[in-house]
């Protein structure tokens, strides 16, 4: 039986192969070809009906596919690769319990398999099912006793702890954890370094750091081999235990290896404050402890010392002295001081190149001492001269600032101006200086920035600050000409800082010019320095904050932001492109986006699989934590939702909505947002403007924003859940019907099948009060002031909430609930509701038009700039409008098809409805509202037609009808203020190429006012020649027809939405 | 000054100060997990004193016998921070790391286009061992220096005896 079993699978194997490379290659339909001629010839080839499965499941075929899976698990196959195939396609259609399901089959079947066995753990690992991991790997162990089954079990148990109440984790499980490992020790059976990591993470999660601490230092210890850390590991673990003195020796001869090692110095400072406490009170008890501590003679013998080292820090030391530096703690500010000194001597002997660390590490211990409330001041200095010394000796470095930025805290506020006057005297401008020279310069720019220099200047002055950094960026031009395209070129810190100082200019003054030549300055560096993604970060932001969406879409494409990136850098990017109208551009990202999120959906329990299979045990909780912030990512959630809703409203009719709706498996009743689990994962740090403490971003204003992108998620996917809610409201066609009773079989819809029409409606009811109040809770966040651009951008919601678009459909879909809820539906709540809907939806759109007329104008005006501060929100609120008569007209075609279903729709009440229309056309948007709420005998006609079944519900009908003529008004309105202001942006476009910007002119004025060195002092007769420009003409045309391109197509694109929803809503308007 | 540390997933959400360099490739979520399931001890990260990612290196194990080394698959050092000896000393981890495990050199691979990373390589004491044709593909395809150093192990220094011929990426035994 074996040996046939084994010909055949040989066979096998050769006739599967065509499939299988067919599949690799995508080319699902052969495949399927070639599984079907496989099993002609075998009909019962278990590994080929699988893989015929695939091809189907690939093709789109899930319920065919389904089918035949069951069939081939109903025969409980136990030979790897069916079992193989078949758990490609559990993992495709995301049922990974059904794998564990195959091989428990399959184990049963064959119970000393190891393989299979081996499978079924991976198959646990899959789901987190750390109990059966437990069990399997124990089981594996039994059959085959390898120590990494029987550490699979273990880290199985540690799982279980990580999962479990502290108090049951620190008791139960953990202790058993140990136990377990603890019996192989004692047998002398520990193998490999991963075990012995394993054990050490077993004790330290049970804070039993003293045996973990003779692990390291015993036998054991030995077979942490790539563990180069091992000293490291020891002295974290001192640390935890407490015993700062021996700690505080390990790390200074770890310090002796390394003086540059940041973490070393700090835990040094650390141990040595702590023994300084501990010292004290010792010093009080003097009697108690006086004969038995030498730790206290140390502090002692320090002590008296202290004025003698304080006063000259960098004395001699004799090489006994110099020895015990290395070897005896430290338990004084005064005794860190002297080892500080030593090290910066010593480094400055010894070492090749000078180091920061143990300068940084004076600040450090500076900034300690000042923390507990010490003066150490006698001791270490001024601040601001330790600060200067630094600037003095490592203001070359481009590191110089970050460096100091934490320690600027420091300087009194008194010594401020002082400070800020010696830092620019110690780094001053040289016109015939090298790269060096320049550094130093860009470093003290960016230090006094950061001290706040640039926060108290008049207008003037920052247009003449801006100036000069542009002229230093040119006057240095030559510096950077060697520079290869793949580096910053290292005068571009000049054009950054002029950008910023120029969006301080906007910020203070609320104009747009500044703003564009913020953008003309990075275009202009961008262009010599390909690479600086600095320069690309800020243009992103600045051209998004000019509303122009297309022209950041294009940066954003220059920095290449990929995988990881949309989730970390995505917040610079997705909601500005959608909130700006480029809804092509948004739902590119959108899909790129997802595709992200869901392979790593898909792939994440491959690594764990991977991290027990090396017996990586360190990482597996990492990776189960890493796995959980993706998925959690609000980003994630925000993404999934605006992709279904831009989907959803880029549909021409409700009917093609339900479809959609029904393949992106919304389901209206489920809130599938993990709420309290939602992730903040923006790496905000990302963008630098050296701003002054005042200016720089903070955790609450994160914490702000965080929460208001929360109340937007919270009101858009409410507004999903109701458009899914209207889509299914019966009536739309009976093959829709049944199509989402297959998707949705199995789970639990809340509807049962007898109350079809009533419970769709009455979840639209609900949804829509949910909805509401999600929007009252949203408008009780108040918008952030306007930030520095380095601040991460403003949630969407407020621009969202302003446009005052949400809540017409609120009252839309309330409106539309009652009046489908079939004979008992009240009609004057209807009508209240639709009226608000209406009257709200016509108040939206004429703002949204006003704001598009006064662009319009604008544009065509030489005031441009002004209105330019403001397109953003014309723009924002234009998209919202057109988004919400998008969205209203799909309601309104869902509620239609509810009431007079499509086949039913050409009765003769038609006619006499459209002639009772035509005696109340819809004027225009103010009048909408009076165009819904029939006339008072009109009320008469619907409340008698309730009464007999063929004319129930026809006021309902006349109310939807109503509605769609008042928004299909209001789209008209809109759409031709768009269609003034589109006409005005390709007229702008034309004028940015004929004529460069005038912005130009009034640089060279400004130039002029700029002294440059000796410029003024040749004093000649001849007055000197106007400067040359500082922006070329070129960067200025390019920015401005950038503007202008970037309202064109978004005009257009929010139009053709318009223009759709128009041709929709006429057609509901008839009927 | 630098502290070093492993890496761990969540410096992926902070890496963008060193990844958005154009130099430096941001890879699938696989490709560093696969590093960190397999040789964590070989991907460590180098971070500011304010905790920001300076650089990073990631490498690995391989080969058999007397070609068991080690391989610097990605070392990176964020614009802000070169010029400062952090990536000698990523590469001092990395050459740690593999004496430790009794590897017999460490080996890279590199643009030959890439003077300033080659120049840096051969500070560190490493020889370019052979030409590896049209390793990178791109348009055109680029030629890669395969770049040795040998470790104690490697008593007589058999690892590093230049190739006199190119190899195509093919032949490159791993």
């Amino acid at each position: 039986m074996a040996a046939k079993t084994h010909v055949d699978s040989s066979v096998g194997e050769r006739r599967l192969r065509p499939i299988y490379e067919w599949l690799d290659n995508g080319n699902n339909k052969k495949a399927l070809q070639e599984a079907e001629k496989v099993l002609k010839k075998q009909p019962n080839f278990l590994c080929a009906k699988v893989l015929k499965a695939l091809a189907l499941l690939r093709l789109g075929k899930e319920e065919e596919c389904d089918h035949l899976l069951e069939a081939v698990r109903a025969e409980v196959p136990a030979d790897d690769s069916t079992l193989q195939a078949m758990t490609i396609c559990y993992r495709e259609v995301h049922r990974p319990e059904r794998i564990c399901a195959i091989y428990e089959a399959a184990v049963r079947k064959e119970p000393g398999s190891e393989e299979l066995l081996t499978h079924l753990f991976m198959a646990y690992v899959r789901v987190a099912d750390y109990k059966k991991q437990q069990k399997t790997a124990l089981q594996l162990y039994k059959l085959k006793p390898k120590n990494p089954y029987y550490f699979w079990a273990v880290m199985s148990v540690v799982m279980q702890a990580h999962k479990a109440e502290p108090q049951l984790a620190q008791g139960v499980v953990l202790p058993l954890a140990e136990r377990m490992v603890q019996k192989l020790v004692n047998e002398d059976r520990i193998e490999a370094e991963q075990e012995v990591q394993l054990y050490l993470m077993v004790l330290e999660m049970q804070s039993k750091y003293e045996e973990a601490l003779r692990v390291v230092e015993g036998p054991l210890g030995e077979k942490l081999v790539s563990y180069v850390v091992v000293p490291l590991k020891r002295a974290s673990l001192l640390m935890k235990l407490e015993r700062w003195r021996e700690a505080n020796i390990l790390y200074k001869q770890l310090l002796r290896e390394d003086m540059d090692r940041w973490s070393y110095l700090m835990n040094y400072l650390t141990t040595s404050l702590k023994l300084f406490d501990s010292g004290q009170q010792n010093g009080n008890n003097n009697t108690m402890n006086n004969s038995s501590s030498t730790a206290n003679n140390n502090i002692n013998n320090n002590r008296r010392n202290s004025s003698s080292v304080a006063d000259s820090p960098h004395e001699q030391l004799g090489d006994d002295a110099n020895e015990s530096m290395w070897r005896e703690p430290d338990s004084s500010p005064t005794a860190c001081c002297r080892f500080l000194a030593h090290l910066v001597t010593t480094s400055e002997k010894e070492s090749q190149r000078r180091l920061r660390g143990p300068y940084l590490a004076q600040l450090e211990l500076f900034r300690l001492l000042s923390d507990r409330g010490m003066d150490a001041e006698p001791l270490l200095g001024k601040p601001a001269d330790l600060l200067i010394r630094y600037v003095e000796l490592f203001a070359e470095k481009p590191c110089c600032v970050s460096d100091l930025r934490r320690f600027l805290p420091l300087l009194p506020e008194s010594e401020r101006s002082s400070f800020i006057q010696k830092v620019t005297a110690a780094t001053v401008w040289d016109p015939v200086g090298g790269v060096a020279d320049l550094q130093r310069h860009v470093c003290g720019l960016q230090l006094t920035r950061m001290l706040g220099a640039h926060l108290e200047m008049t207008e003037t002055q920052r247009q003449v600050l801006a100036t000069e950094l542009l002229l230093y960026y040119k006057k240095s031009m030559h510096l950077s000409t060697e520079n290869l395209q793949t580096e910053f070129a290292c005068n571009d810190p000049y054009a950054l800082l002029a950008a910023h100082v120029l969006v301080d200019s906007y910020l203070a003054t609320g104009h747009s010019a500044p703003l564009v030549r913020a953008a003309q300055t990075l275009e202009m560096a961008l262009e010599r320095s390909p690479s600086n993604f600095h320069v690309k970060l800020l243009l992103l932001r600045v051209y998004s904050v000019l509303g122009a969406g297309a022209a950041a879409d294009a940066v954003y494409e220059m920095l290449d932001v990929k995988h990881m990136q949309l989730d970390s850098l995505g917040y610079l990017h997705c909601a500005q492109l959608a909130a700006l109208g480029q809804l092509r551009a948004a739902a590119a990202l959108y899909e790129i986006t997802l595709k992200f999120f869901t392979a790593n959906y898909k792939d994440g329990a491959d690594h764990l699989t991977y991290s027990y299979k090396f017996g990586s045990f360190l990482k597996i909780m990492e990776f189960v934590e890493f796995c959980e912030r993706l998925n959690n990512s609000l980003h994630y959630a925000m993404t999934t939702v605006e992709r279904m809703l831009l989907e959803v409203m880029e549909c021409p009719t409700a009917a093609q909505a339900r479809t959609a709706l029904s393949g992106m498996e919304v389901q209206p009743w489920k809130d599938s947002v993990p709420w309290d689990a939602l992730q903040d994962n923006r790496d905000t740090s990302i963008l630098v403007g050296w701003e002054p403490p005042c200016r720089q971003v903070t955790a609450e204003q994160l914490r702000l924003s965080f929460g208001d992108d929360m109340a937007l998620l919270r009101v858009r996917s409410l507004l999903l859940r109701v458009l899914a809610a209207a889509a299914e409201l019966p009536g739309a066609g009976a093959a829709a019907d049944a199509k989402e009773a297959v998707l949705n079989g199995g789970d639990a819809a809340p509807a049962p099948a007898g109350a079809e029409r009533a419970a769709p409606a009455e979840l639209l009811g609900a949804l829509a009060e949910e909805l509401r109040r999600a929007l009252e809770a949203a408008a009780a966040r108040e918008a952030p002031p306007p930030r520095p651009l380095c601040s991460p951008p403003p949630s969407r919601l407020h621009l969202l909430l302003a446009a005052g678009t949400a809540q017409p459909l609120v009252e839309l879909a309330a409106a539309l609930a009652t009046a489908v809820a079939g004979p008992g539906a009240d009609r004057a709540e209807t009508e209240r509701r639709a009226a608000a809907a209406a009257d709200g939806a016509a108040a939206a759109t004429a703002r949204a038009a006003a704001h598009a007329r006064a662009q319009a104008e604008a544009a065509l005006s030489a005031e441009a700039g002004a209105a330019l501060a403001e397109r953003r929100y014309a723009l924002a609120h234009v998209g919202a409008v057109a988004e919400m008569l998008a969205l209203a007209a799909l309601l309104l075609g869902a509620a239609r098809d509810t009431l007079r279903p499509p086949a039913a729709a050409a009765t003769a009440t038609a006619s006499a409805r459209r002639q009772r229309r035509k005696k109340q056309p819809p004027a225009g948007v103010g009048l909408a509202a009076a165009a819904v709420v029939p006339p008072s005998d009109g009320a008469t006609d619907g409340g008698a037609g309730a009464e007999g079944e063929p004319g129930a519900g026809e006021w309902a009908v006349d109310c939807v009808c109503g509605l769609a003529g008042a928004l299909h008004a209001a789209a008209q309105t809109l759409d031709s203020a768009l269609d003034q202001w589109e006409t005005a942006a390709a007229m702008d476009a034309v004028a940015a190429v004929a004529a460069p910007g005038d912005e130009e002119a009034a640089a060279a004025r400004l130039a002029a006012l700029v002294l440059e060195p000796g410029a003024d002092a040749g004093a000649g007769a001849a007055p000197p020649p106007p400067p040359p420009p500082l922006l070329p003409p070129a960067t200025a045309v390019l920015v401005r027809s950038r503007l202008a391109d970037s309202a064109r197509s978004a005009l257009r694109e929010v139009r053709r939405v318009l223009q759709t929803k128009a041709q929709y809503l006429a057609q509901l308007r008839r009927v | 000054m630098t502290t070093l540390r492993p890496f761990t997933c969540n410096d992926m959400f902070k890496f963008n100060n060193v990844n958005l360099d154009p130099l430096t490739e941001t890879y699938g979520l696989s490709f560093y997990m696969q590093y960190l399931a397999h040789w964590p001890e070989y991907f460590q990260v180098a971070e500011s004193p304010s905790g920001e990612i300076m650089g990073y290196i990631m490498g690995k194990a391989e080969g058999h016998g007397e070609s068991w080394h080690g391989h610097v698959t990605a070392l990176t050092v964020s614009p802000e921070y070169r010029r400062l000896g952090l990536a000698a000393t990523l590469m001092a981890w990395l050459e740690d790391v593999s004496e430790k495990k009794r590897a017999y050199f460490v080996d890279l691979f590199v643009r030959v286009s890439n003077k300033v990373a080659i120049n840096m390589y051969k500070r560190l004491g490493y020889i370019v061992y052979r030409t590896v044709i049209e390793y990178y593909s791109g348009d055109p395809d680029e030629d890669a220096f395969d770049m040795r150093k040998a470790l104690s192990r490697d008593v007589k220094k058999k690892s590093v005896v230049p190739l006199t011929h190119p190899v195509r990426p093919e032949d490159v035994d791993l």
